[in-house]
């Protein structure tokens, strides 16, 4: 369960191009301070998916960002029940001049997987992101379309309760996308809550109950999917 | 599956620190030897200088060099750690909640397990050329004192790198300022000035490991007490600031 109040997030650049030496304290010449998020609240209830939309710039990652704990909030609360899995950024952390096999380790142990059972499922991690015969190779030789789609097998396997998708389906050809779809429904049947950040609609119509539309760092609407996708095209533009 | 937070944390660290360790020397030819290489190549190069140009007489030169090359690798690579593993791994500070600090530390035990199994072969080294002191035991305190302060300046650096990026090319000067002000390569004859040098808990640590390691010198318990105070409680410190303002870190990055 996600619930958000009034949720606010203000970042504060400061007002030089470069941060440098004239950023020491007494030397500053001022910030510039730009509101991503704005007053927005909105819950999300144990095993339903909410698709979040808005233009470049909305403030979706930021959202997701504060969900996951990486960026305090400047106002507002959050409560959020259960782990959460943050897979918005795939395979960050992959190191192409390490074997495959060890970059599955470390970007699972970063996603808060314990490696005992990593390692216990290195083979079906391989064998199901079809990378079984490079496990020892090193991440380079594999092509960017399978190191995402290998990315995303190990995502998968967080059983955190709540997960964040930020993008992470525009990955693999199509055959590879129906199943994280399939496999993403099924976690959804088991009782996991998400919140995935998409531009493609039929996305989030394949997987979402209803969607959070963000405008300039507002909650502009929230609600079932073809009213909100109506709204979302009738947004002026900025 | 899903770990428990403690449980989580030192897999992260132990990851990232393996991580950094292979990496550095994954794609070199002769990979771990050249973190010793180094320094005996920075050896030949002060001994060369000091013995034949500056004309450093002192009985037992090599050996109080070696030392101290050393350990003072170890303070150069660990103090820029912190920042290192930063810049390095901003964008997974950015996709996935990690404390800052885990990162940090794991940067700075990747410096650790090199100088481990350099101070190993140290100590190896001096027992066949016959200079190894029956101290040599107790050189783990000042090891372990010199870990904990170089790890204190790697979270400061690496703290003020995040508020001002050119905290990277002052620390590299403020480095070379310190490897004079530590009796690094060079031997001390002035007591006055050895005064001045015992301010410095680098240098502190540098001459009980030499004490305990070359010279089967036992010092008085208050040097001693004095050192491991002054090193712990730098850390303790550091720690508190770099806690303290490590929320705010990810967006900065």
């Amino acid at each position: 369960m996600i619930a958000a109040t009034s949720l606010t997030k203000i970042f504060r650049l400061p007002r030089h191009r470069r941060r440098s030496l004239r950023a020491l304290p007494g030397g500053v010449r001022g910030f510039d301070h730009v509101t991503a998020l704005q007053g927005v609240s909105f819950r999300v209830g144990p095993g339903e998916f909410v698709g979040v939309i808005g233009r470049n710039g909305s403030g979706k990652s930021t959202l997701l960002r504060l969900v996951a704990g990486i960026y305090p909030p400047s106002s507002g609360q959050l409560s959020i029940e259960g782990a959460v899995a943050p897979i918005l950024d795939l395979g960050v952390g992959f190191h192409g001049t390490l074997p495959v096999a060890d970059n599955v380790l470390l970007y699972g142990v970063l996603l808060g997987l314990p490696r005992e059972s990593l390692r216990a499922e290195l083979a079906d991690i391989l064998i199901r992101a079809g990378l079984i015969d490079f496990a020892d190779a090193p991440l380079d030789r594999v092509s960017t379309g399978m190191r995402l789609r290998l990315a995303f097998t190990v995502a998968l396997r967080c059983a955190a309760p709540v997960l964040l998708i930020d993008e992470a389906l525009a990955v693999g050809d199509a055959l590879f996308r129906e199943q994280c779809v399939a496999e993403l429904r099924s976690l959804k049947a088991r009782g996991r809550t998400a919140l995935v950040v998409s531009h493609e609609t039929d996305l989030l119509a394949a997987l979402c109950d209803r969607l959070l539309v963000l405008d300039g760092g507002k909650l502009v609407g929230a609600g079932p999917q073809p009213e909100m996708l109506a709204l979302y095209r009738s947004l002026p533009a900025r | 599956m899903h770990a428990s937070s403690e449980r989580r944390w030192f897999e992260v660290v132990r990851e990232l620190a393996i991580t950094d360790f292979r990496l550095k020397y994954n794609d070199s030819a002769v990979g771990y030897v050249w973190s010793m290489l180094s320094p005996l190549v920075m050896l030949g190069i002060y001994y060369f200088v000091f013995r034949y140009i500056l004309g450093e007489r002192s009985p037992g030169y090599a050996v109080y060099l070696l030392v101290g090359v050393v350990y003072w690798a170890f303070v150069q690579d660990c103090t820029f750690s912190g920042l290192t593993s930063l810049m390095a791994r901003a964008h997974v500070l950015r996709a996935v909640h990690v404390p800052v600090i885990l990162v940090v530390a794991a940067g700075g035990l990747s410096t650790v397990i090199t100088v481990v199994i350099n101070s190993v072969a140290l100590v190896v080294g001096l027992f066949v050329m016959g200079r190894l002191s029956p101290l040599f035991p107790l050189a783990l305190l000042p090891l372990a004192c010199l870990v904990l302060f170089a790890l204190g300046v790697s979270l400061l650096v690496a703290l003020a790198w995040v508020r001002f990026r050119d905290a990277s090319l002052l620390w590299s000067v403020a480095l070379q300022a310190w490897f004079w002000l530590t009796p690094v390569v060079y031997t001390v004859r002035n007591p006055a000035f050895e005064e001045v040098l015992y301010l410095n808990p680098v240098a502190r640590c540098l001459y009980l490991i030499r004490w305990f390691l070359v010279y089967d010198y036992l010092p008085s318990a208050r040097f001693v007490l004095i050192t491991v105070a002054c090193c712990v409680l730098f850390f303790l410190l550091a720690l508190r600031l770099f806690r303290s303002r490590e929320k705010g870190i990810p967006e900065e990055l």
